[in-house]
């Protein structure tokens, strides 16, 4: 059976100066990456990319984009993507996390990020209340799926810290 | 799974900068990362200076790697723009001191040199410009097997259009010769919004020529052997012995010092196998009054 077979480009937007959303739209994105395999492979890199490259996830507060490509012509996108420098007027650039087959691999894949970014952060919290929040979230999104976590009761006396 | 390694950073003055670029190359996912010295001429006396050190990074820039119980490594680069042949100052003096010694050659000779006889574990050319000298294979072929690696850099590729051509062309042409053997992609970044990922900077190995393979190499395990050709060259003689200080010696290896075997169970005899290949004739223990050097061997690598 003939199937179109892709490739999708997890990356994160790093910003010059961070800030918790940064209100952009999908064919920003798609436009800024059109640019840039035009400007690194010419016409047959915007040509390889009309039909088959689209973005197909956005999201604001994580500033996750997923991208979708041809996998034959992967290459072509990623090689391209080290050279985007800003959107718009903003200084930025990606930093690509991981490659998939579907979408669900790159999900699978961004969960297991999150929850390293989850222990990133709570390194860095300065005060007990942001150590409390943090520690709360990665309580949460490791949870296994299926398990009613709203009959457990927490403890809010129970002090996680070591 | 091998370290990612950027081993072009240059130095700046501007400690906040300098700070920044390195947070990022942190989150990014680098482990290890040399401080590029620049020197253009050997000509006055005190052209290089003594390795400067490290710049203490706090625990919220060391986070991300903290949390994957890794360790972030700060190694120091001397990187001489060579023209004519008067190389005397590398060999000893302040030049030693740096962990990593590079070239930029200028001129045919000095490549020439540079491949076939300098002690120095990086060729990196300018190639943002077009390139001095024809890159020629017999000097390329001995520099792969005398473990010298070449550098190609990005971040020129990315500030600039006409340099992004270049570096393409010159990285193709240096790639005709040397088939993707002992290259090395590094940043050369100025500020921190030029750093990349290491599986980007990887993907750029595809437009210099490499293949996937050689592309990833190219960010760590050509790196980590230009590492450690570096300490070869610096800390061994004749690559088979090296000279520790005791009190720098790692917690694994602490057993080996005489001092602490008093506190440590017997474990046998330790000394024999470190006296079957090499001599030892000169006991280098008691040297001076405050600071005793161990002999640390290391077996030869076949």
């Amino acid at each position: 059976m003939v199937r179109f077979k892709n490739r999708y480009l997890l990356c994160e937007l790093v910003l010059e100066k961070d800030c918790l959303v940064y209100p952009i739209e999908q064919k920003e994105v798609y436009y800024v990456v059109r640019q840039a395999i035009e400007r690194c492979h010419g016409d047959y890199g915007a040509g390889v990319t009309q039909g088959g490259m689209n973005v197909k996830y956005l999201n604001v507060y994580t500033k996750t984009v997923l991208i979708r490509v041809r996998r034959e012509y992967y290459k072509l996108l990623w090689s391209s993507i080290p050279f985007i420098k800003s959107i718009g007027r903003q200084k930025l650039f990606f930093h690509s996390l991981h490659i998939g087959g579907t979408i669900r691999s790159c999900q699978k894949f961004l969960v297991k990020y999150g929850q390293q970014q989850l222990a990133v952060l709570l390194q860095k919290c300065k005060t007990q209340e942001e150590r409390k929040a943090v520690q709360r979230a990665t309580i949460h999104c490791t949870w296994l799926k299926g398990r009613n976590f709203e009959n457990v009761k927490h403890n809010e006396d129970d002090d996680f810290s070591d | 799974m091998a370290k990612f390694h950027d081993l072009n950073v240059p130095y700046t003055t501007d400690v906040k900068t300098f700070k920044q670029i390195l947070k990022k190359s942190i989150e990014l996912g680098y482990e290890v990362v040399a401080v590029n010295h620049v020197v253009t001429s050997l000509a006055k006396k005190d052209a290089v200076k003594e390795a400067p050190a490290h710049v203490p990074l706090d625990d919220e820039i060391l986070a991300p790697l903290k949390v994957k119980a890794k360790t972030f490594r700060q190694l120091s680069r001397l990187t001489v723009t060579l023209k004519d042949t008067q190389t005397y100052r590398l060999g000893s003096g302040p030049a030693q001191s740096y962990d990593i010694l590079a070239i930029q050659p200028t001129s045919e000779k000095a490549f020439q040199l540079a491949c076939t006889q300098l002690e120095i574990d990086i060729i990196s050319i300018n190639m943002t410009e077009k390139l001095p000298f024809p890159i020629r294979l017999p000097p390329v072929k001995a520099a792969i097997e005398r473990g010298v690696h070449f550098e190609i850099t990005y971040a020129p590729a990315i500030r600039d259009t006409t340099a992004r051509r270049n570096i393409i062309s010159n990285a193709l042409s240096l790639y005709f010769m040397c088939k993707g053997k002992n290259v090395i992609l590094s940043s050369d970044v100025e500020n921190a919004m030029e750093v990349r990922g290491p599986y980007d900077v990887a993907n750029l190995g595809f437009l210099f020529g490499l293949n996937e393979a050689q592309s990833k190499d190219a960010v760590s395990m050509n790196c980590r052997s230009v590492v450690l050709h570096a300490e070869t060259r610096r800390n061994t003689a004749k690559a088979a012995l090296s000279v520790t200080k005791v009190t720098d010696v790692a917690e694994k290896h602490k057993w080996k010092v005489r001092e602490n075997r008093a506190a440590m169970p017997t474990v046998g005899d330790g000394d024999k196998d470190k006296s079957s290949d090499s001599s030892q004739d000169d006991d280098t223990d008691s040297d001076a009054d405050d600071h005793h050097v161990k002999k640390k061997k290391r077996k030869l690598k076949t």
